[in-house]
């Protein structure tokens, strides 16, 4: 199940990434920006009571007022936004059921664009670690941990075995662009691979880490099948740096730039959708 | 029209940026309505750009000598009659020699006399380049004392800025590694400091050493810290020192706690600090490492940058860590102007040393690199500022661009010894294995000069300045303890005078004159120390005379040569605002003499010449007569004994812009 959802999400996230490939890496939040917005409108329409939304923020809006009214009443602001507090609470639970309706889409959206956002592709002479991990203290004493890779990737240094035996790291360097490059070991069942992408900055996928593990969590890691049982490995990871959007030479978070590209939209669609909240 | 003197420049006075930047735009405005004649003031009408690369310490000998080699082809072709030597400043310091670059005056102008200066009011030395104020108001919560008004960065360096001066008249201008300029002077060129900008710590640069051997002894060297780290079960769990925590009461240090994990092999380790991993065998350097330490975790934090080196894990664990370096994308403290420049050099080309001195010679000195080390981390260093350097050339068409390099000049201070068969450190061994470096350091960054004369085309000037030479630093004087022995001096304790430094140990009730900093001497003056005890007027003048003349007569008896070449007085070699604030006698050194490492810093060994056993062997803290730096162009130069502070004015008439009137250069293309 999880596997299905994770394969049919980034397929169809990758078609509409692919169109914004090419251009700035904006294009693509704005589009999923619009989407959301979209997608929360008509959650709104459908799933709320949309009068009693109305008058629970008018409400809270004449709440608002009123303390912009009264402000040399000290008193009175206290009292004031107590009611405005209730009125929230209010104007909130008329929300929830809309809210809890574009949760699980919404979550699923992000762990699909987290793959392009979050993480930025190895670069050319960049350095990173990729590691292994079991929970069995002995099951890596028992591998023969030879790493092999795609020829875009050189693997710099022989395993490097933690003492407490659960874990075993490489390093590797980026040698030529390889956006879909791999890293691949015995695990003792098979061949078990890893993806790694050497590529220049811009919109590219990557999957830091592939899990054999934990539904929810590999809702989150949506990229690369689960590792198959019965592989004594529960993580295969690669630290890949983080990937950063900027509005001029500032860095801007991806997450809170689609929440607030959301709300805009949504904002600037409310009318034409007939859609309050 | 009216604040402007036929010759363009502006009028003197105390040089506030207000003024001069209304002045200044002014008058480019008008010179433009007129049609300035700009060849008639040396330069030439046709001139859209000038490229300077700033090369600190670039010696005309070595040079001569490479060109002839055969190592330095583009530098070869700049100098088709022979290395132009640039006049140096007086002391020839680089910080000095620098601003008299920047100003276009002598250090009268600008107020740098020296690295180092002295605090009257504490009678402690400083930073002669900067000062801080902290914070007027806080308020105490909890641990915590929260700052109501911010602290000041001020630089010290005074009068014009060559690239401010650029940019007011609406000319791009660049400056990667702008020496002597933190905090950095407001300015819309796009800025970022070099020499004179400290670490996280506010400090040149503290490396850190962690080391389990039992034999190191040592907790705190010059410019270094050592911690003896135990390594259990084979991880050795480590603290990197962070800055000051300047929001706590207590000032604690924002340290970050860091492991080094060990295989059972002993062939690597992985390092652990914040959520970055990395894995070095022993001889590797990591990458540039980002750090956040945190003030009120999670709401305030400083960033910065740091490098690990595993110098070794048998027998014994030793990791080597670069001072933590301003993070240029998230400055603690402003590093460059505008904001944007140094965040947008972090995200296009990579992080970078920002710490003004990159090369790590105190690790050098305490041993703790070796020569093969020091060169390894040299030439890192290098390759950075060459890829800084070709990302400006690649990008540049007009306007100004400057890029510093600070290779040769902290590279010959640590190998000079390689090339002087009488240095006490020289050995045969060692100039069979480093004597090559600093040649082909030279041929390296000729290599820069041959990408900037292949960007620039024939309306695109091209200059390479250094702003000394070298000589070699063979016999180390301690000024301070002469004048203990001369009675100029007086110790609170006699018996224990060699041992404290910082003045720790001084009777300024009894004491006439303090040496400070490298080349300078103070008498010790009533209203103006502390505890001053020399009148003003004759006094002065005699105690004075009485320096300079049992200075000069002064003998190494090892040698028979004189320490001193040159004693001068400010008055005489300085003009401009702050020649009041200058020492009161400036030394110039014979060859192969320099002030000793402890006189420095204000401590009286008993010993008053000794060898220099340092691996810092080459200087330029000398006379300047020795020390002229170089001067190469892609047009011929008219003048025929340029000096640094005729560059500033040189540039302004090229690009068009008024000389201010303040600056007492002249340009290199008039005679």
């Amino acid at each position: 199940m999880i596997e299905s959802i994770n394969r049919v999400g980034f397929q169809l996230t990758s078609w509409i990434m692919a169109a914004f490939e090419r251009v700035s890496p904006w294009a693509g939040l704005i589009f999923f920006s619009l989407l959301t917005a979209v997608a929360a409108l008509i959650a709104y329409k459908f799933c709320s009571n949309q009068k009693a939304l109305k008058r629970r923020k008018g409400i809270a809006i004449g709440r608002l007022l009123e303390i912009r009214l009264y402000q040399d009443d000290l008193p009175g602001i206290f009292g004031t936004l107590g009611r405005l507090g209730v009125a929230t609470g209010w104007y909130l639970f008329e929300s929830f059921k809309p809210l809890v309706v574009l949760l699980a889409p919404v979550m699923l959206l992000l762990f699909q664009l987290s793959c392009w956002y979050q993480f930025r592709p190895l670069q050319v002479e960049e350095v990173a670690l990729v590691s292994i991990m079991t929970d069995e203290t002995s099951a890596l004493d028992e591998l023969d941990l030879q790493l092999r890779s795609s020829p875009g990737i050189t693997i710099e240094t022989e395993p490097f075995r933690t003492r407490d035996g659960r874990e075993a790291l490489w390093r590797i360097r980026g040698k030529a662009q390889d956006p879909e490059g791999w890293v691949e070991f015995e695990d003792g069942n098979g061949v078990l691979r890893k993806s790694v992408s050497v590529a220049p900055s811009g919109l590219r996928p990557v999957s830091k880490q592939r899990l054999r593990d934990g539904h929810l969590v590999r809702l989150m890691y949506p990229m690369e099948p689960r590792i198959p049982d019965p592989s004594p490995i529960k993580i295969f990871r690669l630290n890949y740096g983080d990937a950063a959007l900027y509005i001029g030479s500032r860095e801007v978070n991806w997450i809170v730039a689609l929440f607030v590209l959301s709300v805009l939209f949504g904002l600037i669609l409310q009318k034409p959708f007939r859609v309050e909240f | 029209m009216s604040a402007t003197s036929e010759s363009g420049r502006v009028p003197p006075g105390r040089v506030t940026r207000r003024q001069f930047v209304q002045t200044a735009v002014g008058a480019a405005g008008a010179v433009g309505a007129l049609g300035f004649p700009n060849i008639a003031r040396g330069g030439s009408a046709d001139i859209k750009g000038v490229i300077v690369l700033g090369v600190d310490g670039m010696d005309p000998a070595l040079l001569t000598e490479c060109i002839r080699k055969g190592l330095t082809p583009n530098c070869k072709r700049l100098a088709a009659q022979g290395v132009t030597r640039l006049g140096t400043s007086d002391p020839p310091q680089s910080p000095v020699a620098w601003s008299n670059f920047i100003s276009g005056g002598n250090p009268g102008l600008h107020g740098i006399f020296d690295f180092i200066s002295m605090n009257p009011e504490t009678m402690m030395p400083q930073l002669a380049t900067a000062s801080s104020t902290p914070p007027g108001f806080s308020l105490p919560i909890g641990p915590y004392n929260l700052p109501l008004t911010g602290g000041k960065s001020v630089l010290q360096r005074q009068g014009p800025t060559l690239w401010d001066l650029i940019d007011r008249a609406g000319i791009p201008s660049t400056v990667f590694r702008a020496p002597v300029n933190f905090p950095p002077t407001s300015s819309s060129a796009n800025t970022v400091s070099g020499i004179t900008t400290p670490d996280v710590h506010g400090s040149y640069g503290v490396f850190s050493l962690y080391t389990e051997s039992p034999d190191e002894k040592r907790t705190e060297v010059s410019g270094g810290r050592i911690d003896r780290v135990p390594v259990l079960k084979g991880i050795a769990t480590c603290k990197l020192r962070g800055p000051e925590n300047s929001l706590r009461k207590d000032r604690a240090g924002a340290d970050l706690p860091f492991t080094i994990e060990m295989n059972r092999e002993r062939t690597m380790a992985r390092i652990r600090i914040l959520d970055c991993e990395l894995l070095l065998r022993s001889g590797e350097w990591s990458d540039w490492v980002e750090l956040e330490f945190p003030l009120i975790s999670p709401l305030a934090s400083i960033a910065g940058i740091c490098r690990f080196y595993l110098k070794q894990m048998e027998p014994y664990l030793e990791l080597y860590v670069t001072p933590v370096n301003i993070h240029p994308g998230n400055p603690a403290m402003p590093i460059g102007t505008p904001d944007s420049y140094s965040r947008e050099l972090a995200r296009d080309v990579g992080l970078f040393y920002t710490q003004g001195m990159p090369e790590d010679t105190s690790a050098l000195s305490a041993g703790v690199f070796s020569d093969d080390e020091f060169r390894a981390q040299a030439t890192m260093v290098l390759e950075e500022q060459m890829r800084f350097t070709r990302h400006e050339l690649d990008r540049f068409t007009e306007g100004f661009l400057f890029s510093y390099f600070s290779t040769l000049d902290l590279n010959s201070h640590a190998f000079w010894r390689s090339l002087d068969d009488q240095h006490p450190l020289y050995t045969p061994k060692l100039a069979r294995e480093h004597g090559d470096f600093l040649p082909s350091l030279y041929a390296r960054i000729d290599d820069a000069v041959g990408w900037a004369l292949e960007r620039a085309d024939d309306q695109t000037l091209v200059f390479v300045v250094s702003d000394h030479g070298f000589v070699p630093f063979r016999r180390q004087f301690n000024l301070n303890g002469w004048l203990m022995d001369k009675g100029f001096a007086e110790p609170i304790n006699q018996h224990d005078r060699g041992a404290a430094s910082y003045f720790q140990n001084t009777d300024w009730s009894r004491t006439q004159a303090y040496g400070v900093g490298i080349n300078t001497l103070n008498l010790n003056l009533k209203g103006r120390e502390g505890n001053g005890i020399v009148a003003a007027g004759e006094d002065f003048s005699m105690l004075r005379q009485s320096l300079i003349d049992q200075l000069l007569d002064y003998v190494d008896e090892e040698t028979g040569e004189n320490v001193f070449k040159s004693v001068h007085r400010p008055e005489d070699i300085y003009s401009g605002p702050c020649v009041e604030g200058a020492p009161d006698l400036i030394l110039g050194y014979n060859r192969n003499y320099r002030a000793s490492w402890d006189t420095i810093l204000g401590a009286y060994p008993r010993e008053i010449v000794l060898d220099n056993l340092d691996p810092w062997s080459g200087d330029h803290c000398m006379d300047s007569s020795f020390l002229q730096g170089v001067l190469l162009c892609n047009r011929p130069l008219r003048r025929s004994a340029p000096r640094m502070q005729d560059l500033a004015p040189t540039i302004l008439t090229a690009l068009g812009v008024p000389i201010h009137e303040v600056m007492d250069g002249q340009s290199v293309f008039t005679v």
